[in-house]
């Protein structure tokens, strides 16, 4: 037998079934543009049928759940480019502040200066017995040994800049990784009751993402819906356990000693050295302590080189005045290893330019006249001195810009390719789970034609109800 | 594909920046003439171009070098040119004296003239050039000749005037006075006139012919040797147009291409713009009422 008010109720099931239905559209909508937000779809069955004499009768809609709409493979790929191209974005970043450093091409830059040096001694040989030409070398062989100075403080300065930037990347790190702890203890609650915390897994989802960026990350999710993060094979975030990564950075003026420790602050234990795989963190630790000190090794190469050549021959040469066995280019610390940062022109030169050794013959009467030590030393531009024998210093130094340039085209071809890669990926992701508002709006329309629809149902069933209660058997009355 | 309001903005985005990005390179390009501004653009090309530089420098440099020792050798050589006048009218006098019988003050006013040359070809051989004594070998800051002494020595100054090319750039008093000795012939004529030694004279004509021809010699050898250095600064500045050359084409700009380039991405740039503008603005929402 029929109940009486059985048709209104499947109507306001339907109603309120609409009206949910319009309420996540407009979620939607509103979400339209937040990042990392995921669209959300309703998902409507009908309520259980009831036997009646005839069959199974329908009883209705009911919404079971609001479907996340999410493609989990991208999140994998993104997580691996976004790894890749956090780790290449900031190696490219700091090559091409090496570059400004080195500073090629440019009329003050190494090769330039050792270009003037070199023309200082060819000056001196055509007038070895003049004042001004020897300031002049004097003074060329300054601001060589200035220059290489300087290189040698910028790349400190690089260096110390990295240590901060790493000490930053470290607090965002450590941060992430707290808000990620923090959700996993909500997710873990909220889904207990088997439906899955859209909003939250949206937030989360996010903020795993970027920290792959920071720093090479492996994600397990466990079938409490919480995400175990390994960093190097060690855990960062388990449920709702937390490790933290410290930066020492005790000695500032030694950049390359600090050092990323493990730290879990529950029990106050240290757990060793962080073993990077990849990220923004890994390229900043890799410049730090390979790429800059090789740079920093190939030109102090080359100073030990140019000042020790330029010191064999100098050595043998008479000053104006007769001295010899005289260094023009002396360490700054008094060792005997010259490099970027320990080396001057001799003291003794500075003060008395006559010390400049242009002639080679021991003869009172030759030392103004004679150039042939200046033209030696001048020649020394085109010896092969480098590499055992097979390079100028020139072509040593430009091999140098050359490993730059290919180093800095790589790393911005890795860039772009990582970036495009990513950007095809965002397109993915955005078709997958972007809102969009055409779609919503025609949802919006469908579910408000069903609004109004189930609503007329409801008029229909009052009506009835109206012809049986007021039109029925007016015999009573 | 399902294509979402959001693809099309991003997508937008990206193409605008990307084409902006290529545009800023051609601006930058054309504004500096040069192709490469750092050495990540280019890396082979940032070496050669570095190369073609330092070789260009080097090559100024022995430009300078070889003009400096043309100056030098020309001072040279308008000293042997004087000297050459002064030995050769002491030659005359002397065929004069030889030839005639000369009163005592005829003699002594030959003998008056020859001291001149002499003290003449002294000032000669003390020639200097930017501050240097240029005969008296490396020993260039000492007169070589004075109160009849001579103080030099037979050492030669080298200039560079390519990789490893040293040219000797002076001659020595050795060659240019006293191999044959230009005073000393002179001197005995004086000698020999004073003590009216007349029959002498024979040999002492001898003598400074042998003198005129070593001067003549000299030149000779300071000629060629300008000769040589004229050729070297002209191989010199051909080298220099060839390397300038080699260096714009590594380094320079060709503008008409880049300028063609430009405006292409100009045009796909506005075309980008005025897609997006259309399709951006329209959704389902501005149809419904």
């Amino acid at each position: 037998m029929r109940s009486t008010f059985f048709g209104l109720n499947i109507g306001y099931k339907g109603l309120a079934a609409q009206q949910r239905a319009l309420d996540v559209t407009s979620h939607n909508i509103a979400n339209a543009n937040t990042p990392g937000y995921t669209r959300q779809d309703v998902i409507m069955e009908p309520t259980p049928a009831q036997k009646v004499l005839e069959g199974y009768v329908g009883t209705g809609v009911t919404i079971t759940d609001f479907r996340r709409i999410r493609d989990s493979f991208i999140d994998i790929q993104m997580r691996t480019e976004n790894r890749a191209l956090g780790e290449w974005e900031t190696k490219d970043n700091i090559i091409k502040k090496l570059e400004v450093i080195f500073n090629e091409p440019s009329d003050t830059s190494i090769r330039s200066v050792l270009d003037q040096f070199w023309e200082a001694w060819q000056t001196l040989s055509k007038n070895p017995e003049s004042v001004s030409v020897r300031t002049d070398v004097m003074q060329r062989g300054v601001t060589l040994a200035n220059t290489f100075n300087h290189l040698d403080a910028q790349f400190l300065d690089l260096q110390m800049d990295i240590n901060k930037e790493i000490g930053l990347k470290v607090n965002e790190i450590n941060t992430q990784a707290r808000q990620i702890r923090d959700l996993n203890i909500k997710i873990m609650e909220a889904e207990s009751g088997g439906h899955t915390a859209n909003d939250l897994r949206d937030k989360r989802d996010m903020l795993v993402e970027q920290l792959a960026k920071n720093i090479g990350i492996d994600v397990v999710e466990d079938e409490l819906g919480a995400v175990n993060i390994l960093v190097g094979g060690q855990t960062l975030v388990s449920r709702a356990v937390l490790a933290e990564i410290q930066f020492n950075n005790n000695s500032p003026l030694n950049p390359t000693a600090a050092t990323l420790e493990w730290y879990v602050p529950a029990d106050g234990t240290y757990l060793g050295q962080v073993k990077l795989t990849g990220g923004i963190l890994k390229g900043y630790v890799d410049m730090r302590d390979s790429v800059i000190p090789a740079y920093q090794a190939e030109v102090s190469e080359l100073v030990k080189a140019v000042a020790e050549e330029v010191n064999a021959l100098h050595r043998i040469g008479f000053g104006l005045d007769g001295t010899t066995e005289v260094d023009f280019f002396t360490t700054t610390d008094g060792s005997l290893e010259f490099n970027t940062k320990n080396i001057q022109v001799n003291s003794l030169i500075q003060e008395d330019i006559n010390l400049i050794a242009a002639a080679a013959t021991d003869d009172p009467e030759v030392y103004a006249g004679d150039n042939s030590n200046a033209l030696a030393i001048a020649a020394l531009k085109n010896k092969l001195a480098m590499n055992n024998g097979v390079a100028s210093f020139n072509d040593f130094y430009m091999a140098i810009i050359g490993k730059l340039g290919v180093q800095g085209q790589e790393s911005g071809q890795m860039v772009a390719n990582r970036s495009y890669i990513i950007e095809q990926l965002m397109n993915q992701r955005e078709s997958v789970s972007g809102v969009s508002l055409d779609e919503e709006m025609t949802n919006m329309i469908k579910y408000q034609h069903a609004y109004s629809a189930a609503a007329r149902i409801i008029t229909a069933m009052d009506q009835c109800l109206e012809t049986l209660i007021f039109r029925l058997g007016v015999v009573g009355r | 594909m399902r294509i979402t309001n959001n693809v099309l903005v991003n997508n937008l985005k990206n193409n605008l920046s990307r084409t902006i990005a290529n545009m800023e390179r051609q601006q930058r390009q054309l504004a500096t003439g040069r192709r490469i501004g750092k050495p990540s653009e280019d890396p082979t090309g940032i070496v050669e171009s570095m190369r073609l530089v330092s070789r260009l420098r080097e090559n100024k440099v022995y430009q300078d070098n070889a003009k400096d020792a043309i100056s030098w050798l020309e001072t040279a050589d308008d000293a042997l040119n004087s000297l050459t006048t002064a030995v050769r009218r002491g030659y005359e006098l002397t065929v004069q004296a030889a030839n005639g019988i000369l009163s005592p003050e005829d003699r002594e006013a030959v003998n008056a003239e020859i001291r001149q040359l002499m003290d003449e070809i002294g000032v000669i051989a003390n020639t200097m050039h930017n501050d240097r004594y240029i005969f008296a070998g490396t020993n260039t800051m000492n007169k070589p000749y004075e109160d009849g002494v001579w103080q030099h020595n037979q050492e030669n100054v080298l200039y560079e005037v390519g990789i490893g090319v040293k040219i000797p750039i002076n001659l020595t008093a050795e060659e240019v006075f006293l191999e044959e000795d230009i005073m000393g012939s002179l001197q005995k004529v004086v000698e020999h006139l004073e003590y009216n030694q007349t029959q002498e004279l024979g040999a002492d004509i001898e003598a400074l012919q042998k003198c005129i021809d070593q001067v003549l010699a000299c030149r000779a050898k300071v000629g060629a040797s300008i000769n040589r250095l004229e050729m070297t600064v002209a191989r010199l500045e051909e080298q220099e147009v060839h390397y300038k050359e080699l260096q714009a084409e590594v380094d320079g700009v060709d503008a008409a291409q880049l300028i063609m380039e430009m405006k292409n991405d100009e045009n796909v740039y506005r075309a980008a713009l005025a897609v997006g503008a259309r399709v951006i603005m329209p959704t389902l929402v501005d149809f419904l009422r």
